[in-house]
C-alpha cells in the first residue's frame, strides 16, 4: 500500500537532492578531529613503548630480587637456630655432643659459661651448598686437652658456611674472656680474607672441641655476634648442656612516615545535575572533555606490612571550550511596500522600514576556566620487589570547584529562553563542594633509601554534592589520567 | 550532505556538528566500503545514521501536540508552486524532533515504517502517528503562509 501523500512528494522532490555548501569551519573541524585521533593513536603507541620499558625494568628487578631471595632461602638453613635443628641428633647424642662441646676448667668448679660464635654468610653473596660440618665427636671425654683444629676457608660454592657453636661449662667467665678475646678479635680482623686460624685455647683449660671436617669458606662471611651467655651458669659439670638456641623474634610492626610532591594530568568530563532540569541539560550539552593539570602535597604513613594511609591537598586547573546556541529576540528590519492606486492606476508608491523583534539564533563560543581544590584521603597497600614497588589505593576527596572565568547559562529575563552570561557580570560562579571517590594503581621506584618516585593511572568520579541547595545545578566530574609523586620517607618508628 | 544534516538538525550549529561527526565516521569506515554500490548512497546512509544516533543520544521526548485544531485541508497547488527550497527546509526544521525525524526518514529518505521503528527504537504505530502529525502540522503551516510572510522569510534569510 502506497502511503505517500502529496506533501511528502512536495518535500521530497525539493529537498532530497538539495545542496547547501557547508561552512569552511566544518572541514577544519573534521581535519582537526582526524588529526587529534591520529595523534592520540601515536601518543598511545608511545605509551606502549614506555609501558614495555617499565615492564622490562620490572622484570629485571624482579629477577634480581628473586634470585637473591633464592640464595637467602638456602642460607636460611644455615641460620644457627635452624641449622643446628636440622642435624639428626638423637636425645642421647645431644647430651654427648653437648658434653663434648663443653670446655671445662681443670678444677671443675668454676661457674659455667657458654658462648657461641655464629658465622653467617653475607646475604649479598649467597653460598649455595649443603652442610659439610660434622657433628661434635662423641668419643672425646671430659678432661681431654684438645686444640681447636685449623679452620680453613675455601671459595668453592658447593661448600657451606655453618654456624660454629661451642658451649663451655663450667669455666670462669673472666678466664674465658681473657683467653678468647684476642682470638676473636683476630678472627674478626681477618674475616674478609682467606685465613687459617689455629685456635689454641691455652689457658690451662681442657677443651673438648667440635671437629670441623672440611674447609669452610669465610671469605664472604662475617662474625655477627659473640656473646657470653650467663644463663647457663647454673649448669653443672659434665651434664648435657644443650645449646640454647636463640628464639627468633618476629619483626615488630614498623611505621614509616612520608611526605611527597604530587603532579597529575587528567582528562575530565563534567555532568550537571540538580536545579532546573532545562539548564542542567543545556549545560551538559556544552560540556566537552578537557584536560586538567594538578599539583599538590601529600603525606602519610606506611606500615611494614604495606598498608598505608595518606592525606593531601591538591590544586587543579582546567580550561574547557564552551559552545552554545542562544535563542534570542533580535531586532529585524523589514521593508513594507505601499502602492496607492486610483482607478487601476498607480498614483503613488513608497516603502517603509519596519523594525520588529524576531526570534534569532546566536552561536556563542567561549573558554571556561575552572579551579578545583581537593583534599584527598587514601588508603593503600603496597608491595616491594627490591627497589621496585607497586601500590593500589582507594580513597575519597572533598572538592571545591569554581568557575574562575568564562560563561554559563541562565534563564533569560525576557522569557526568550536560556542565554549565555559572563560569570564576571553575575554571581553565578557555579561553585560546588562535593565528595569524590578515586582508585589508583602505582608503580614506584626507590631512588635512594629515602626518596621514592611513584607514578600510575588514576580514576576519580563525583559521588555526591555537599553544598547543593536545590536551586542551582552542580557539576559532577569524571576524571581519569596519570599522576606521579616524589616521596621522601622519614626514619622508621617502632 | 550539509543540506541533509540541516533537515535533521534543529539549527545550523547542530547541523555542522552532525556533518563533522558524520564525515569523521565516513573517513574512519571508508576502508570498509566495498565499492559495490554508490559511494554517495553509502555516505548518505552514514549521515542519516549519525543523525539518528544524535537524536537517540539526546533522548528528546517528542512533544505531543493536539491534533484537533489542525487544519485538515490539503496543500493547494499554488501554495506548492510558490514555495522555495529554503522555505520548505525552514518548515521541516520547525517540526518537533520526533516529527522531524520520522518525516525526514519516511517522506524524503524513503524508509518504511518498519525500518523507521527499528532505527528509532520505537513502535511502528508510533512512527505512523508521528508522520501523520508531522504532515498535518506542515499542511497547517503551508496554508498559513501568505506571500507577504514568504517574502519576509526570504528577506530574513530563514
Amino acid at each position: 500500500m502506497n502511503e505517500r501523500q502529496a506533501v511528502d512528494d512536495l518535500f521530497a522532490s525539493t529537498l532530497r537532492d538539495s545542496e547547501v555548501e557547508p561552512p569552511k569551519a566544518v572541514w577544519n573541524g573534521i581535519v582537526q578531529q582526524r588529526g587529534a585521533r591520529h595523534r592520540g593513536f601515536l601518543f598511545f603507541r608511545r605509551h606502549w613503548g614506555l609501558l614495555a620499558l617499565i615492564l622490562l625494568c620490572s622484570g629485571i628487578g624482579t629477577y634480581e630480587v628473586v634470585s637473591r631471595s633464592a640464595g637467602e632461602g638456602k642460607i636460611t638453613s644455615n641460620d644457627p637456630v635452624h641449622a643446628v635443628g636440622e642435624l639428626p641428633m638423637e636425645p642421647a647424642s645431644k647430651k654427648e655432643a653437648a658434653r663434648n662441646a663443653t670446655v671445662s676448667a681443670t678444677g671443675g668448679s668454676m661457674p659455667a659459661a657458654s658462648f657461641e660464635r655464629v658465622v653467617e654468610n653475607d646475604s649479598a653473596f649467597p653460598l649455595k651448598s649443603s652442610s659439610s660440618m660434622s657433628r661434635p665427636s662423641a668419643t672425646g671425654g671430659v678432661g681431654k686437652i684438645v686444640h681447636a683444629e685449623k679452620v680453613e676457608a675455601s671459595a668453592t660454592p658447593d661448600q657451606e658456611a655453618v654456624p660454629l657453636m661451642v658451649s663451655l661449662s663450667p669455666l670462669d667467665r673472666q678466664t674465658i674472656q681473657a683467653a678468647l678475646t684476642p682470638q676473636v678479635e683476630s678472627v674478626a680482623d681477618q674475616s674478609n680474607d682467606r685465613f687459617s686460624a689455629p685456635a689454641p685455647v691455652d689457658a690451662g683449660i681442657e677443651i673438648q672441641h667440635a671437629t670441623i671436617a672440611g674447609p669452610i669458606d669465610i671469605s664472604d662471611m662475617r662474625i655477627e655476634r659473640l656473646r657470653i651467655r650467663p644463663e647457663l651458669n647454673d649448669l653443672s659439670i659434665g651434664h648435657a648442656t644443650p645449646v640454647a638456641r636463640a628464639v627468633p623474634s618476629l619483626p615488630r610492626s614498623r611505621i614509616r612516615w612520608w611526605f611527597g610532591l604530587d603532579v597529575g594530568s587528567y582528562a575530565e568530563t563534567r555532568k550537571w545535575h540538580g536545579g532546573d532540569l532545562v539548564i542542567a541539560q543545556a549545560l551538559n550539552s556544552t560540556e566537552r572533555s578537557h584536560p586538567v593539570w594538578g599539583t599538590g602535597l601529600s603525606g602519610g604513613l606506611v606500615s611494614s606490612k604495606g598498608w598505608g594511609l595518606s592525606l593531601g591537598v591538591m590544586y587543579c586547573a582546567s580550561r574547557s571550550e564552551f559552545r552554545h546556541v542562544d535563542h534570542v529576540l533580535a531586532p529585524m528590519d523589514s521593508l513594507v511596500p505601499y502602492v496607492v492606486t486610483f482607478n487601476g492606476e498607480v498614483i503613488a508608491s513608497y516603502t517603509e522600514t519596519v523594525s520588529v523583534l524576531a526570534p534569532a539564533q546566536e552561536q556563542v563560543a567561549a573558554e571556561n576556566r575552572y579551579s578545583t581544590l581537593r583534599i584527598p584521603v587514601e588508603a593503600s597497600w603496597q608491595h616491594g620487589m627490591g627497589r621496585w614497588k607497586y601500590r593500589a589505593a582507594i580513597g575519597a576527596a572533598v572538592e571545591y570547584n569554581t568557575l574562575r572565568s568564562g560563561v554559563t547559562l541562565e534563564n533569560g529575563v525576557d522569557g526568550s529562553g536560556l542565554s549565555t552570561v559572563d560569570v564576571r557580570s553575575t554571581n553565578m560562579k557555579r561553585n560546588t563542594v562535593l565528595m569524590t571517590g578515586s582508585v589508583a594503581l602505582d608503580i614506584g621506584y626507590a631512588l635512594t633509601e629515602n626518596w621514592q618516585l611513584w607514578a600510575g593511572p588514576s580514576y576519580a568520579i563525583g559521588l555526591f554534592p555537599l553544598s547543593h541547595n536545590g536551586n542551582s545545578p552542580y557539576a559532577m566530574p569524571l576524571r581519569s589520567g596519570i599522576h606521579a609523586s616524589l616521596c621522601y620517607m622519614l626514619r622508621v618508628h617502632e | 550532505m550539509y543540506a541533509l544534516c540541516l533537515r535533521y538538525a534543529r539549527n545550523s550549529a547542530e547541523a555542522e556538528d552532525l556533518l563533522q561527526e558524520g564525515f569523521v565516521r565516513v573517513f574512519d569506515k571508508v576502508q570498509g566500503f566495498r565499492m559495490e554500490g554508490s559511494l554517495e548512497g553509502w555516505v548518505r546512509r552514514i549521515m542519516v545514521h549519525t543523525c539518528i544516533n544524535h537524536y537517540r543520544k539526546k533522548s528528546v521526548r517528542n512533544e505531543v501536540l493536539g491534533t484537533e485544531h489542525l487544519d485538515e485541508r490539503s496543500v493547494g497547488p499554488m501554495a506548492v508552486q510558490n514555495l522555495g527550497e529554503e522555505e520548505l527546509l525552514a518548515l521541516v526544521r520547525e517540526l518537533p524532533d520526533g516529527y522531524r525525524m520520522v518525516f525526514n526518514l519516511f517522506a524524503i529518505e524513503g524508509y518504511d515504517h518498519a525500518e523507521i521503528a527499528a532505527m528509532l527504537g520505537c513502535a511502528e504505530s508510533t512512527s505512523r502517528s508521528q508522520l501523520a502529525k508531522a504532515r498535518r502540522l506542515l499542511q497547517q503551516r503551508l496554508n498559513e503562509l501568505r506571500p507577504t510572510e514568504r517574502h519576509e522569510r526570504a528577506t530574513s534569510g530563514r
